[in-house]
This record gives structure tokens, C-alpha cells and sequence, in this order.
């Protein structure tokens, strides 16, 4: 079965629980293939996903504010980006907003966007509603689940759902080239200007 | 002579003398009685001849005649006669030690044993004695000598009784005085030696024990005497035959030394040389003669090879005679004088090659000489109208073509030192031709095919020029180097590519006068096609030129980043529409002239929007992409080792592609063994020794094919690769030089421009490639699929296998171009590093927003106010020490590999801190990376990030090393904020 290497990025302000999230989706499920990490900042698992093999790898950036200016460098070629913000603070969904902003203006194009209430376990103190976040991802066309890091509810389907949305690969050239990169950057990289 | 005559003059003396010996004799000879007396009979036989020879000394030569400088025929007589005088007297001279050695012997004790007669412990020498009085005989035999003799010396010898004595004693005397003088001078010598032998018979009955001494000195003196009859044999029959052909030819050819060997007159044979016959043939010992009327033609035998052929017109054998320039046929009528002219010819020839005569004169079996005959060393000098007249060759030859080692110096000056193969030069070879009327010459020393320079060779020119570079049909053809040359100030450097002399194809021009680099493409000298000019200034421009002209738009980019894109002239005069990007970015569309001295003029819009990116492009703009692709810049090197490769485990091609002459450089390489590395200019001769004694290096090319194909192991693939690229005797090592010698000349001094990055990593990428096609195809069909298994494989490309390996070789002048081009960001880092170093650990610590529970400061036990203000470089050390060990290496995956260790520093630190395995965050680990990064203080981090960005291995996109990259990046940028820089320390 063919491997196809798909870089996610996650973005999403300090304490939301980014790393958990994908702590929690790496380490649920045996990965066949042992991949070097660094910490928890950049993680790989390999999931099926229908004739393919979709080979996560994550890559985890810093959410204060400081570093955001240097969050381009972290999404450039990224298939997907994971958004997380905290259902139980209202500004992480503020801040969750001007990502989806940026990205739409700088990051990729089709990158696949996902937004992810954590912490859903915390629900009875939760100031984001569920249905405003739904319907905020609805009008940006993203994937959205409210998920629960501690007690591993929807981390599986939320990667699922990103799988699911990235486009097939051109069935000629599927057969072309097995390990075709989605994440491949634009060969001008080296000349890009930050 | 003087004891010859106190001799005579003393006889009586020495007759009691004798005497005495004899007295003394009584007593030894109860021990030796029989060989005693052999001994005695020698010494009287020799104290006869000796008188013999004293009466002939007193008779005749006492009488010779003082120069006589009116008679021309004493001239050419006088020299023979008087060495026949002088042959006589050493004779008679060795006859008297003789004796006297004789009597010593009798007188001695019993047991000294036979060796002590001259005859048996000295045969050798006795036989040389004859051999050489025989030699000064028979020469005056040739020329006639005693003829003239009698004739000249007739009225003086007519009243000298004594010399009638002698005459009349030996002699019937109605022979003529000349033929009595012949007899004179050798008979009784010649009879001497058959005495000699009777006496050695004697002794060989009487003794048991040493008689295999006396058997040799027996052997010797029989084969003496078949020599001396032989020898006067020869000298008569050369005397006569000089007698019957006319004196013009005699005036030409007769020297004393030469002998008649074989004469067409005795055994019928005739020659043919082309459509010419010769009905006489005459062969000499050094000479063949044909005759033919008054026609004469002569070969030298050193020079003359014979082969029994079969002609294929008549079915009839005959032999072929080869000289340099003219082949003859001998026809015998019958076969056996054609056989018997075939062993002459070859007996003669091998003797005049020898320089020696066979002892006893023919016989000598020649089977395990015959190569010898065929290839010899000989000198010739060209007659004939060609290439080589006038030519003196001096050296090897194969059946009379130039084959081996030799040297041909022409009439005009030229000279050719070298190896030849079939009549042409071939191989290694040294060639001098005289130029500006003989003050100079152009040397070339290089590689030869079919009389034609080709392959590598190195020239240098009377005019001071030196090329270095490949040649093909006697011009510079493919990749060269041209230069000013003797420490003479330079002028300009070529490295390129040449076609039938004339720079043609990619090439870099450096013009020391102008300060100018051209770097493009060429075509009959002249620039033609695209190309970039840098100047000494930092000012350059790419364009279009058209026979040296340059044409049409180009881009012009001066060193304070202003860019002109449009019509330009080479002396820098706008002119035209174009457009001009200022470096504050603003920018000017429109049309632009200007002149000298009249400033720019133009009539345009001035743009001011997305200043800042236009001005960013500006200053990473690069030059020369999508017009000099890659794989047409240095098509000349590869050219000759793709060909060599082609060609398989040939000596010579390997010769011709290493450029080195391997047969003599290894003998140098014996001689100087120990000696210090040959220096420069010999280095095209004597490569330096040192690399090629490691072992796994080997020096052939059908090894390297070989070990390739054996090659099992990534490892072992890598280890073997990089020391071929090392190995100067390796043709990758040998590529590599040239490789990097031109990219050196394209990108160091002027070329160090940043905005040539882009044509540099770019062509290092391109020779990454190309490597890597040719190693892949020489490894082993087992290995590539394996290592290409994607399951299981480590897999091969370019990136991962080759380009590690060669881009050390790139690296000083890559890395430059790269430290250039990020000059400006890389300044603001260094500045926010200054800053960032003021502060102590703590404090940094606190202003990166480092979480207070990853701070490592627990072991120390400190007031918080020492905290802040001492401690400094402590925290993170190994991290830190790591990141820094990233500039020692060229190879990235080894900068990145160092890049994974310092995170895994990091994260061994802080789970010594928290005293539990902690997977760090990004969160938590872009601060702590950023204070590493600002206490590692590497100086060209930006150079180092890039350079690591382009040369990685492209499939890890998206992968761990790239985030690892990716993250350094992030703190590199990072610290280069306004913020960082001048953020408000905490106090």
C-alpha cells in the first residue's frame, strides 16, 4: 500500500492543549512505523486510509504570542493545519479566528483546516459554545470536532476527518509515482524571501 | 721497449740468469716434474718469439717513416700502420711479462698450482692480447697497408741486411716484399698459439686435479685460432674485393674497421628496391651496399631488419629488408643461397647491434635473440621527402617503423621526446617547437594518438601562455585552461571549453586588467549567447551577447542594491525602456539614456508601492538561472572521463584522462620514494604519493569499475567514494580537482557575489547529479535493487550519497556566496546575539519566557540576587556546545544530525530538572532552543541554515530534519526582532 507523507501543522494559543491532543493520537495506537520525534513537537503516525496509507507528521509550533510572526515558516507546505483552542476560554477562540485569518491570506492553497475544541470533558465550564464554533467553521468550510485530550474522545475521528478531506491523488499519476509528497514545497523555496 | 733492449744489449746476463732459475728449478722438480717441463718449453718458445718480434722491431718498424704530410696516401695510411706499431709493441710488451711471470712461477714454491701460468689462469687475457693485435693487423690488411709499405719504404729496406735476413729465413724469396712484410707481421705469432696449445695438451695429460682450468684455457686458444685464421681470412677477402669495385665507391665506404661478410659475387643474390634492380649486393659488418651501375645505395645495419617472407606474386621465398624509409626484396635463385643470406644478414645485424664480434666470428645461435633483432634501439636521420625529413630519430624501433620510446629532433629545432607507436607518435610525449625565430618555443607535454595531440596535455607557449587542458587532432578542444603563465604579471585566465583552438562552449573569462569576469557562453572566440558579468566593483549584469556584443535586455545589478532591468551598453550607459528598482525599493518604469558626464536621464512613473519586497529581491536576485543550465557548463570535464569510463580498463586511456604519464611516474615515484612530494610544475609527472598508499584507493580504472561492482554496503559505498574524490590518482579525485579548479574560477574573487548563489548551488547540485548517474551505473545490479527496496532499502540519490561527499570540495567558495548573500539578516542576528549576551543566564531565562520549573538552576544554591547577576554561560552547556560543533562539517546531514543531538541535550537538561522524562512542547521548547541558539553564537548562522536548506536531501520535506531546521530557522529570525535587539533588558 502506498504511503503518502502529509504534513500537519498545529496551531493554537499557549495551554489549549495542542500537544496533548496529538500526544494523545500518537500514543493510543501502535505505529508501524518508529519514526524519530522531538518531544512532543513533531510526532508521526501512520493511519489507513482507504487504498492509501496516510502518514501524519505533525508539526507542533509555540502558541505565544511573540512567536507567531515565525508560524509561516511552520505551515509552509502543510497539507492540513489542526486550529485548538480551549472551549473553556473564549479568547483561544479569538485567537483560533486570526489563525484561520492568516491562513487563508498566506498559508498554502487547499490546505485542509481543522478546528478543535479541546478540553470537552470541561464542558460544564465551558464559555465557547458548541454551536457558535460549528457554525464558524461551517462558513470557513472546516472541519470541526470538540475533542477531550484527557479522556481520548474524537481525537481518533478528528484525524479521520482530515484523511478523509485530503484530495486523492491524480489516479495517473497514483500510479505514477507510489510515494508521491503532497508536502513537497514549490521549488523556489530557497529564494523566498521571509 | 726500453727493457727489450737493455735485453738484447745484455745477453750474456741474462743467460746466466737463466742459469740461476734453472739451478733453482733442480729442487721443485721432484714435486711438479712433467708440468715443470710444459712450463719450461713455454717460456722457450715465447723467449723465441720474443726474439723474433725484436729483430722484426729493429728491422721494419724502427724504420718508419716520420710524418709525411706531402703524401696523401701516407695520410690515410699512417694512422693504421702506426697503430699496428703501437698493437706490436703492447704485444711484445705483454710477451716479456709473460716471461718473466714464466720464470717467477718455476722459482716458486712447490705447491702453486697451475693457476700461476699465464696461460691457464689468464687464457682470457691472452686471447684478448691476440684478438686485439689481430685487429690492428687486419686493418692494415684491408687498406692495403704493407703494399704501400714496401713500395714507400723499398730503397731503405733494400739496403737493410738485417730485415733480408729475416726475410730470407722464413721465406721463399720470390715474393714480393709486400706479401713478405704480411708474413712478417703474423706468422709466427699465428703459429705461437698452436705451440701454446701443445704445451696446454701436455699439461692438461699431467694434471689430474686442475685439469678443468687447463680444459677451458685449452678451449680459449683453439677458439683463438679458428678466430685469427678467420679474422685474416675476412681482411683478405675484403682487401680483394676492394680491389675490384672502382675507387670512387672504395674513396666512400672502405674504412680499416670494416669487413666484407657477404659478397653477391660468392653467393648469388640480387635486390629490389621498388622497380630498381641491383645485381651486386654487399654485405658489410655495419653496411648494406647495392650496386648497380654507378648507382650505390647504403643502409646501416642498426637500422635494417630482414625477414624470410614468401612472395605471393611467384610463390618464391625471399627476403624482405626493411630500412626506415625504403623496403628491399633479395631474391636468390637458389634457395639455399637465400637461406644462407638470411643467417648472414641476421648474424651481421645482431653483431653490429651488439657492437661486439662473436667469438670464434660466426656460429653463434640466434633463436633467443630474434625479439632483440625485430625491436632495438638504433639512431636514423630521414631523407626522404615527408613529415620526418631531415628528422634524426634516436630511439626504439620495430621492424623499421618508430615504435617506443624516443626522441625526434627535427633540422628546424623541433623535437618530439616520447612514445611512438606504429611511425607516429602515440602516448606520452614532449614536443618543442621554436617560435619568434628560435628565442622561444612552445612546449607541449601531452598525450598523443596516430601523431596527433589528443587527450590531456599541457602547453606552454613561447608567448608566456600556458594551457592546461585536452586537446584532440593537435587543437584545444573540450575543457582548458589558458592563463598568463612565469611569474609574469597576469593578464587574464580562460577556464572553459575550446573547439579547434578557439574558446567555444561555456566558459569563464577573468580579465585582470578590467576587473572584469565573464562568465557564459563562448563561440569562435568571442562571447556569444548568454552570460553574466561580475566586476571587481560587486557590480554585475546578465544579458544576451552576440559576437562580443552586448545586445538586447539584460539585468544590471550594482553593489548597493539597485537593479536595471533593459537595454544597456557594456561601458554601463542606459538606453531604452527598462525599468529601475532603487534600493530604497522605489522603482522607475520608463525610458532612461545617459551619457558621460551627463548623468542619467529619464521620462517615467516612479513606483513607491511594496517598496520593501521589490527592494528584498533586489538583494537576492540571482543571476544566470534558466540561461546556463547546468548541464551544458562543464560538459568538457565529464566528457573525458564518461569516454575513458567507455573505453574500459585501457592503460592508455587511463593515461590520457588522469593526464599523467603512469609508466614513468611510477618510476619516478620509486626513485623519489622518501623524498618529498614533487612540487608543482612536475606534478603532471610525479603525482603525490602519499594517497594513493591507502589501501582501499585504488589507482586503476578497471578497479574502480571493479570495486564498485563489488561494493555491498551503503557504508562501505560511502567510505569508498569519499577517498576516491580525495585521491588525485582516482579518476573521481581527478574529476573532483577539475570540478572544483572551475568552480573556483567562477565564484571566488569577483565571482564571490551574492547574486551568483543561485548558479552555485545550483551547479553543485547539477555535479551531485551527474556523479551519482555515473557511480549508480557502475555498482552492482544486487546493490541498487537493494538499497533502492523501499521497504527495506536506505535508498540512493544524489542527495543523500554523493553530494555530502563532494561539497566539501565546493565548500570554502559555496559557503561565501551563501555568508554574501545573507549579509544584511545575518548582521541584524549578530546584534540581537550582542544583546542577548549582555544578559546573565537567568535574566535571559526570564526575557525569552522560559517556564521558571524547566530553569536548570536548582543545583545551585544561590540568593536570588546571585542569580541574577552571576551566573552566566551555565545553563544548557551540552546543548549549547553541541550547536556549535554544526560549523565544523560540510556534510549537511551531519550539521542536522548535530541539530537532533542539541534537542536531545535540550531534553536530557530539563528532564535532569524536573528529575522526570518531560516530552517537551513547542510551547516549551522554542524558547529554550532560542536561548541555546543566543548562547551558541555561531557567526554565520544564516549562511549555515541555507546552505543546509538547499543541499538536504529533498524527499525529507515535510520530515524531522526539516522541522529541526525549520525550528533553528524560527530562532534565527527570531532573534533578529526589533524586539530582541533592543528590547528593554530586565532589570
Amino acid at each position: 500500500m502506498a504511503i503518502r507523507e502529509l504534513k500537519v501543522c498545529l496551531l493554537g494559543d499557549t495551554g489549549v492543549g495542542k500537544s496533548s491532543v496529538v500526544c494523545r493520537f500518537v500514543q493510543d495506537h501502535f505505529d508501524h512505523n518508529i519514526s524519530p520525534t522531538i518531544g512532543a513537537s513533531f510526532l508521526t503516525k501512520t493511519v489507513p486510509c482507504g487504498k492509501e496509507l496516510h502518514k501524519f507528521l505533525i508539526w507542533d509550533t509555540a502558541g505565544q504570542e511573540r512567536f507567531h510572526s515565525l508560524a509561516p515558516m511552520y505551515y509552509r507546505g502543510s497539507a492540513a493545519a489542526v486550529i485548538v483552542y480551549d472551549i473553556t476560554k473564549m479568547d483561544t477562540f479569538q485567537t483560533l479566528k486570526k489563525w484561520v485569518k492568516e491562513l487563508k491570506e498566506h498559508g498554502p492553497e487547499d490546505i485542509v483546516v481543522a478546528i478543535a475544541g479541546n478540553k470537552s470533558d470541561l464542558s460544564d465550564i465551558r464559555e465557547v459554545p458548541v454551536k457558535e464554533a460549528k457554525e464558524y467553521a461551517e462558513s470557513i468550510s472546516a472541519i470541526f470536532i470538540e475533542t477531550s485530550a484527557r479522556n481520548a474522545v474524537n481525537i481518533e475521528e478528528l484525524f479521520q476527518k482530515i484523511s478523509r478531506q485530503i484530495p486523492p491523488l491524480d489516479p495517473q499519476e497514483y500510479e505514477k509515482t507510489d510515494a508521491f509528497k503532497l508536502t513537497r514545497p514549490p521549488p523556489t523555496s530557497s529564494k523566498r524571501c521571509c | 721497449m726500453s727493457s727489450c733492449d737493455h735485453w738484447r744489449q745484455h745477453t750474456g746476463s741474462v743467460v746466466s740468469w737463466e742459469c740461476e732459475s734453472t739451478a733453482k728449478e733442480v729442487h721443485t722438480t721432484e714435486v711438479r716434474p712433467r708440468g715443470t717441463a710444459a712450463v719450461r718449453t713455454l717460456l722457450d718458445d715465447d723467449k723465441a718469439l720474443q726474439r723474433h718480434l725484436t729483430d722484426i722491431r729493429h728491422a721494419v718498424l724502427d724504420q718508419l717513416p716520420q710524418d709525411d704530410t706531402a703524401d696523401p696516401r701516407w695520410q690515410c695510411q699512417a694512422q693504421n700502420i702506426m697503430r699496428l706499431n703501437e698493437g706490436f709493441r703492447a704485444f711484445c710488451e705483454r710477451l716479456e711479462e709473460n716471461c718473466t711471470s714464466l720464470s717467477c712461477w718455476l722459482c716458486q714454491e712447490p705447491m702453486a698450482g697451475v693457476q700461476g701460468i699465464y696461460l691457464v689462469g689468464d687464457a682470457r687475457g691472452v686471447r684478448d692480447a691476440y684478438i686485439e693485435y689481430f685487429s690492428c693487423f687486419t686493418n692494415v690488411v684491408v687498406l692495403g697497408g704493407f703494399e704501400f709499405l714496401s713500395r714507400k719504404m723499398s730503397s731503405v729496406w733494400k739496403k737493410n741486411k738485417e730485415l733480408q735476413r729475416l726475410v730470407s729465413g722464413m721465406q721463399k724469396s720470390e715474393n714480393p716484399a709486400s706479401v713478405c712484410l704480411y708474413q712478417l707481421f703474423h706468422e709466427k705469432i699465428q703459429e705461437q698459439i698452436s705451440q701454446y696449445a701443445l704445451v696446454l695438451t701436455r699439461l692438461f695429460d699431467d694434471q689430474a686435479e686442475e685439469c678443468q682450468e687447463v680444459g677451458s684455457a685449452l678451449k680459449e686458444l683453439v677458439g683463438l685460432q679458428h678466430y685469427v685464421s678467420q679474422v685474416l681470412d675476412e681482411a683478405n677477402s675484403t682487401k680483394r674485393m676492394w680491389q675490384t669495385v672502382g675507387q670512387k665507391l672504395t674513396d666512400l665506404f672502405r674504412t680499416p674497421a670494416r669487413r666484407l661478410r657477404e659478397d653477391s659475387k660468392n653467393v648469388p643474390i640480387s635486390a629490389f628496391l621498388g622497380r630498381s634492380a641491383y645485381d651486386r649486393v654487399l654485405l658489410f659488418d655495419d653496411l648494406l651496399l647495392l650496386l648497380q651501375g654507378s648507382d650505390v645505395r647504403s643502409y646501416n645495419l642498426t637500422t635494417l631488419w630482414a625477414k624470410a617472407i614468401v612472395e605471393e606474386t611467384c610463390d618464391r621465398r625471399c627476403i624482405r629488408v626493411t630500412s626506415p624509409e625504403d623496403d628491399l626484396i633479395l631474391v636468390a635463385e637458389r634457395a639455399e643461397n637465400e637461406v644462407v643470406w638470411q643467417w648472414k644478414l641476421d648474424q651481421a645485424i645482431r653483431q653490429c647491434l651488439s657492437g661486439h664480434r662473436d667469438f670464434p666470428l660466426w656460429g653463434k645461435e640466434t633463436d633467443n635473440r630474434k625479439q632483440s633483432l625485430a625491436s632495438r634501439f638504433a639512431e636514423y636521420t630521414f631523407r626522404n621527402e615527408g613529415r620526418f625529413k631531415n628528422a634524426t630519430y634516436q630511439g626504439q624501433w620495430t621492424y623499421g617503423r618508430l615504435h617506443g620510446k624516443g626522441t625526434l629532433s627535427w633540422e628546424d629545432g623541433r623535437n618530439y621526446t616520447g612514445d611512438f607507436k606504429d611511425h607516429q607518435e602515440h602516448g606520452f610525449g614532449v614536443f618543442v617547437n621554436p617560435c619568434h625565430g628560435g628565442e622561444a618555443h612552445d612546449c607541449y607535454k601531452c598525450h598523443w594518438k596516430r601523431g596527433q595531440m589528443q587527450g590531456y596535455g599541457i602547453c606552454e607557449y613561447g608567448n608566456n601562455l600556458t594551457y592546461r587542458g585536452y586537446f584532440l587532432d593537435n587543437a584545444r578542444h573540450g575543457f582548458g585552461v589558458l592563463e598568463k603563465s612565469r611569474g609574469e604579471k597576469a593578464t587574464f585566465r580562460y577556464v572553459g571549453h575550446w573547439e579547434n583552438n578557439k574558446k567555444s562552449g561555456y566558459g569563464v573569462l577573468e580579465d585582470y586588467d578590467s576587473g572584469q569576469r565573464y562568465i557564459g557562453m563562448w563561440q569562435d572566440d568571442q562571447r556569444h549567447g548568454h552570460g553574466v558579468v561580475v566586476t571587481q566593483s560587486g557590480l554585475c549584469y546578465q544579458g544576451c551577447f552576440v559576437n562580443d556584443k552586448l545586445t538586447g535586455v539584460g539585468t544590471l545589478l550594482s553593489d548597493d542594491d539597485s537593479a536595471f532591468e533593459g537595454e544597456f551598453t557594456e561601458e554601463l550607459q542606459l538606453r531604452g525602456k527598462g525599468k529601475m528598482v532603487l534600493p530604497n525599493g522605489y522603482s522607475i518604469e520608463g525610458v532612461f539614456s545617459s551619457t558621460f558626464g551627463d548623468g542619467l536621464q529619464t521620462t517615467g512613473v516612479l513606483m513607491t508601492a511594496d517598496s520593501d519586497r521589490s527592494a528584498k529581491d533586489v538583494q537576492h536576485l540571482q543571476l544566470g538561472i534558466g540561461t546556463l543550465a547546468t548541464e551544458v557548463r562543464w560538459v568538457g570535464i565529464y566528457g573525458p572521463l564518461e569516454e575513458y569510463l567507455r573505453s574500459g580498463s585501457d592503460d592508455l586511456s587511463e593515461e590520457v584522462f588522469l593526464g599523467f604519464h603512469v609508466e614513468s611516474s611510477r618510476a619516478m615515484k620509486k626513485q623519489l620514494r622518501g623524498s618529498p612530494e614533487g612540487t608543482g610544475s612536475e606534478e603532471y609527472l610525479v603525482f603525490s604519493g602519499d594517497r594513493r598508499n591507502s589501501r582501499d584507493v585504488p589507482v586503476k580504472n578497471s578497479d574502480f569499475m571493479l570495486d564498485l561492482q563489488q561494493v555491498t554496503e551503503g557504508e562501505q559505498l560511502t567510505v569508498y567514494l569519499e577517498k576516491a574524490f580525495q585521491s588525485s590518482a582516482h579518476p573521481l579525485g581527478k574529476l573532483m580537482r577539475f570540478l572544483t579548479m572551475a568552480f573556483q574560477a567562477t565564484y571566488s574573487g569577483m565571482g564571490a557575489n551574492k547574486h551568483l548563489l543561485g548558479m552555485a548551488q545550483e551547479e553543485v547540485k547539477g555535479h551531485a547529479t551527474k556523479i551519482f548517474h555515473i557511480v549508480r551505473s557502475h555498482l552492482s545490479e544486487s546493490f541498487v535493487t537493494a538499497a533502492e527496496d523501499k521497504d527495506t532499502g536506505s535508498g540512493l540519490s544524489s542527495y543523500a550519497l554523493v553530494l555530502p561527499l563532494i561539497l566539501p570540495h565546493f565548500c570554502p567558495e559555496l559557503f561565501m556566496l551563501y555568508m554574501l548573500n545573507h549579509e544584511r539578516d545575518n548582521g541584524l542576528y549578530w546584534q540581537g546575539i550582542v544583546h542577548l549576551g549582555l544578559l546573565s543566564d537567568t535574566k535571559l531565562l526570564e526575557f525569552l519566557d522560559v517556564q521558571k520549573h524547566l530553569w536548570p538552576l536548582t543545583d545551585l544554591h544561590l540568593t536570588a540576587s546571585k542569580r541574577y547577576s552571576l551566573v552566566k554561560d551555565q545553563c544548557f552547556l551540552s546543548a549549547i556546545k553541541c550547536l556549535q560543533n554544526i560549523s565544523m562539517t560540510a556534510n549537511p546531514q551531519q550539521k542536522l544530525t548535530t541539530l537532533l543531538r542539541t534537542l536531545e541535550e535540550i531534553e536530557k537538561s530539563v528532564a535532569w530538572v524536573l528529575s522526570r522524562d518531560y516530552k517537551l512542547p513547542m510551547d516549551d521548547l522554542l524558547p529554550l532552543l532560542v536561548y541555546v541558539v543566543s548562547r551558541a553564537k555561531i557567526q554565520h548562522l544564516g549562511a549555515e541554515i541555507h546552505l543546509i536548506r538547499d543541499m538536504m536531501d529533498p524527499s525529507g520535506t515535510g520530515g524531522l530534519y526539516d522541522f529541526l531546521l525549520t525550528a533553528l530557522e524560527s530562532c534565527y529570525e527570531h532573534i533578529q526582532k526589533d524586539e530582541i535587539r533592543r528590547g528593554r533588558v530586565p532589570d
